[in-house]
C-alpha cells in the first residue's frame, strides 16, 4: 500500500515520442559497441599472453577504481543530472575502451587505462538509469527497460556475430585493432544520440534522493547484496571460461567468442520469458547460476560448452529481471538516484569481488569454478530465505532473516568505508612523509658530494 | 703620472664592472633560492596539516617537538647551504674549498653544542628519575663535564700533539676516576667494617 501510494506521489513529466525513442536508440547503437569492446578486451589479453592472474589483477585495479569513482559521486558528486554531464561521461567512456589496444606493451599503463575505461561506465549508468528514472515512471518505465534490453541485446548480438566472424575468417594481428575501431565509430553514434536528446528532460524533481522505511532499506541493501555475490559468482565464471576454453580445452578463439555470442543470443527470447513471470519462477535462475559453474568445470567438450552458455545466458537475464522488478518497486521509497547508483555499482562492486577471488585462487583453475559456484549458492540461500517472494521458509523466519542480512550488511558497509578511508588516508600520510624525506635527502646528499668536490 | 685617487678609482669600477652582471645574477638565484624556500615550506606546512602528520609522532614525541617544524627546519637549512655554495661558486669559486672547511668547522661546533646539550638534558632526568645522593651527582657531573671538555678540546686550534696528549690525559683520569669510585660504591661496607 506504501509503495503504491508513493509511486503515485512521484513527478509525473512530459516524455515525447522523441525523447522515448532516442533512448531505444541509444540502447540500440550503444549494446554493439558494448558487445564488442567488452568480449574482445579477455580475449584480446588471453591472445597476447595474459593469463588469468594477469586479467583478475587488471579487473581487481579496474572495479576498485570504479568503486571508488562511484562512492565519491555518492556521497560528494551533485545529484543534479544534466545533459552536459551526462554527454561528457558517455564520450569520455568511448574513448577510454578505444585506447586499450594500444596500451599493450605497458602492462601499468593498460591497468590504468583498462581500470579508468571500467570505471567511467559507472557515472555513465548512474547518470543513464538516473535520467531514464526521471523521465519515466510506472508502466512507461517498465516499457523503456523492456525496449531497451531487447534492442540493446539484438545489436549485442549483432555486435558478438560480428566478433566472432573476425576473429574466425582473419587470421593477422590486426583484427584486435580494427574490431575496437568499428566498436569506436559506433559507440561515438550512441553518444551523438544523447547529444540529440532533448534538454527539458534532465530535470531534477525533489525524489532524488530519499530515506524509505525500514523495510525498503532493507530490501533495497538485500537485494543489493544478493544480486553483488550471484553477478560476482557469474562473472568470476566468465572470466575462468574464456582461458578454460582457449588454453584448458584448446578451442579456437571464436569457440571462446561464442560463449558470450550464445549467451546474449539467450538473454533476448529469455527477457521476454521473464517478464511476465510469478515471482516464484526466478528461483529457477538462481538455482540454474548456483550450479552452472560445476557444469561448466566437468564438462570436457568445447561444442557443450556453447550449450551450457545458452542456459547461463538464460538464469541471469533471470536475476536481472527479479532485480529490476524489486528496485523499480522501491524508486518512490528510496530516490532515483539511489536507485540508480545501487543499480549501478553493483555491477563494479561483483567486478571487484569476483576479479579479487579470482586473482587469489589464479594458481588453481578448478578452485575458480569451486568459489564461483560457492558464491552462487551462497546467492541462492540468501534468495531462499531473505526474500518472501522467493522463499521457502515461513514468512516470519524470512522478516527476521532479512532484518539480520540488513544490519549485518549495514554494518559490514560502515565497517569497509571505515577501513578505506582510514587505510586510504595511513597510505597518504606514509607517502607523504617518505616524500618530505626523500626531499631532505636529495638536498643533504647534494650537500655531502659538494663537499667532497670541493674538499679535495 | 697620473692622480693616484683617479687610477685607484678606475681600478674599483673595472672591477665593479667586472662583479656586477655576476652580483645581478647571485641575486637573482638567491631570489629563486627563497622562492623555493619558501614555496616548500608553505607545501610541508599544508601537507602535514591536512593529512595530521604530527598526530603519528604524538605518542613518541609528547609535546616537545613537532615533526613539521623539523623537518621545514631542516629542509630550509640545506637549502640555505645549497645557496651559499651555489653564490660562491658563481661569486667566489675559488673560496670553494675554504667554504667546506668552514662548513665542516661550524658543523663539528654545532655537534659538540647539541651533544653537551643533550648530556646535560639526559643527566638532569637520571637525576630526577634515580634518587641520587649529593656525592653522586656530583661526580656524575664531572664525569659530564670531562668528556664534554674532550668535545671541545677537538674543535679547538691547539696542535695535534697536544690535543692527543690532552685527550689522552683526560680519558685516564676518568677511567680512574671510574675505577675507585666504582669500588667505593660497591665494596664501602666492606671497607668500613674493616
Amino acid at each position: 500500500m506504501l509503495f503504491r501510494q508513493n509511486k503515485i506521489n512521484l513527478p509525473k513529466f512530459g516524455v515525447s515520442k522523441f525523447t522515448f525513442l532516442s533512448f531505444s536508440t541509444e540502447a540500440l547503437i550503444a549494446g554493439f559497441y558494448v558487445a564488442v569492446t567488452r568480449s574482445i578486451t579477455p580475449i584480446f589479453l588471453v591472445a597476447n599472453g595474459y593469463r588469468l592472474e594477469d586479467i583478475s589483477l587488471i579487473n581487481v585495479f579496474a572495479g576498485l577504481f570504479s568503486l571508488l569513482l562511484g562512492l565519491l559521486l555518492y556521497k560528494h558528486g551533485s545529484k543534479a543530472i544534466s545533459k552536459p554531464r551526462l554527454l561528457i561521461t558517455h564520450t569520455m567512456e568511448r574513448i577510454l575502451w578505444f585506447t586499450i589496444p594500444f596500451m599493450l606493451d605497458n602492462k601499468l599503463l593498460l591497468t590504468l587505462v583498462y581500470g579508468l575505461a571500467v570505471a567511467s561506465t559507472l557515472p555513465t549508468s548512474i547518470y543513464m538509469q538516473t535520467t531514464i528514472l526521471t523521465s519515466f515512471n510506472g508502466v512507461s518505465y517498465r516499457r523503456i527497460v523492456g525496449v531497451r534490453s531487447a534492442l540493446g541485446a539484438f545489436s549485442s548480438i549483432l555486435g558478438h556475430a560480428y566478433v566472432v566472424s573476425t576473429l574466425a575468417m582473419r587470421a593477422n594481428g590486426s583484427k584486435y585493432l580494427n574490431l575496437y575501431e568499428t566498436a569506436f565509430v559506433i559507440g561515438m553514434l550512441s553518444s551523438i544520440v544523447v547529444a540529440l536528446t532533448p534538454a527539458n528532460i534532465f530535470r531534477n524533481g525533489k525524489t532524488m534522493i530519499r530515506n524509505g522505511s525500514l523495510y525498503a532499506e532493507a530490501k533495497a541493501t538485500n537485494t543489493f547484496i544478493l544480486l553483488v555475490t550471484v553477478i560476482s559468482s557469474y562473472m568470476l565464471l566468465n572470466m575462468a571460461w574464456t582461458p578454460r576454453i582457449m588454453n584448458e580445452l584448446e578451442a579456437p578463439d571464436y569457440m571462446a567468442a561464442s560463449i558470450g555470442f550464445v549467451q546474449t543470443v539467450a538473454s533476448i527470447g529469455s527477457s521476454f520469458f521473464w517478464i511476465n513471470r510469478n515471482t516464484k519462477t526466478y528461483r529457477a535462475a538462481l538455482v540454474l547460476l548456483a550450479f552452472m559453474p560445476l557444469l561448466v568445470s566437468f564438462t570436457f567438450q568445447p561444442e557443450l560448452h556453447i550449450l551450457l552458455a545458452l542456459i547461463y545466458g538464460f538464469s541471469v537475464v533471470g536475476v536481472n529481471m527479479f532485480a529490476a522488478r524489486i528496485y523499480s518497486d522501491l524508486i518512490g521509497e528510496i530516490g532515483v538516484f539511489r536507485t540508480g547508483t545501487l543499480l549501478a555499482s553493483m555491477n563494479s562492486l561483483a567486478l571487484t569481488l569476483a576479479s579479487i577471488v579470482g586473482f587469489m585462487v589464479s594458481a588453481s583453475p578448478s578452485m575458480v569454478f569451486l568459489v564461483s559456484a560457492l558464491l552462487g549458492t551462497v546467492g541462492l540461500i540468501i534468495a531462499l530465505t531473505g526474500f518472501p517472494e522467493l522463499a521457502i521458509i515461513p514468512e516470519n523466519y524470512v522478516q527476521l532473516y532479512s532484518r539480520i542480512m540488513y544490519q549485518t550488511g549495514i554494518s559490514s558497509y560502515n565497517l569497509a568505508i571505515y577501513a578505506m578511508s582510514e587505510s586510504a588516508k595511513a597510505t597518504l600520510r606514509i607517502v607523504s612523509l617518505s616524500l618530505m624525506l626523500m626531499l631532505l635527502f636529495i638536498i643533504y646528499r647534494t650537500i655531502y658530494y659538494i663537499m667532497v668536490i670541493t674538499g679535495r | 703620472m697620473e692622480n693616484p685617487v683617479l687610477e685607484a678609482l678606475q681600478l674599483t669600477f673595472e672591477e665593479l664592472t667586472f662583479f656586477l652582471p655576476k652580483i645581478l645574477f647571485s641575486i637573482g638565484i638567491l631570489v629563486i633560492y627563497v622562492l623555493i624556500a619558501l614555496a616548500i615550506t608553505k607545501i610541508i606546512r599544508k601537507t602535514v596539516r591536512i593529512l595530521k602528520l604530527d598526530e603519528i609522532f604524538k605518542p613518541f614525541l609528547k609535546e616537545t617537538i613537532s615533526i613539521s617544524d623539523l623537518i621545514v627546519f631542516f629542509v630550509n637549512l640545506g637549502l640555505a647551504l645549497l645557496a651559499m655554495y651555489t653564490l660562491t661558486s658563481i661569486l667566489l669559486p675559488e673560496y670553494l674549498h675554504a667554504l667546506t672547511s668552514i662548513i665542516e668547522y661550524v658543523g663539528r661546533i654545532i655537534s659538540i653544542v647539541f651533544i653537551i646539550f643533550f648530556t646535560f638534558i639526559l643527566l638532569n632526568s637520571i637525576i630526577e628519575r634515580i634518587k641520587m645522593e649529593t656525592k653522586m651527582k656530583g661526580f656524575m657531573l664531572l664525569m659530564t663535564l670531562f668528556i664534554t671538555l674532550i668535545l671541545i678540546i677537538d674543535v679547538t686550534a691547539i696542535s695535534e700533539e697536544v690535543k692527543a696528549s690532552l685527550t689522552w690525559g683526560i680519558s685516564l683520569g676518568l677511567g680512574l676516576a671510574i675505577g675507585v669510585f666504582a669500588a667505593w660504591y660497591f665494596f664501602r661496607e666492606y671497607f668500613k667494617g674493616e
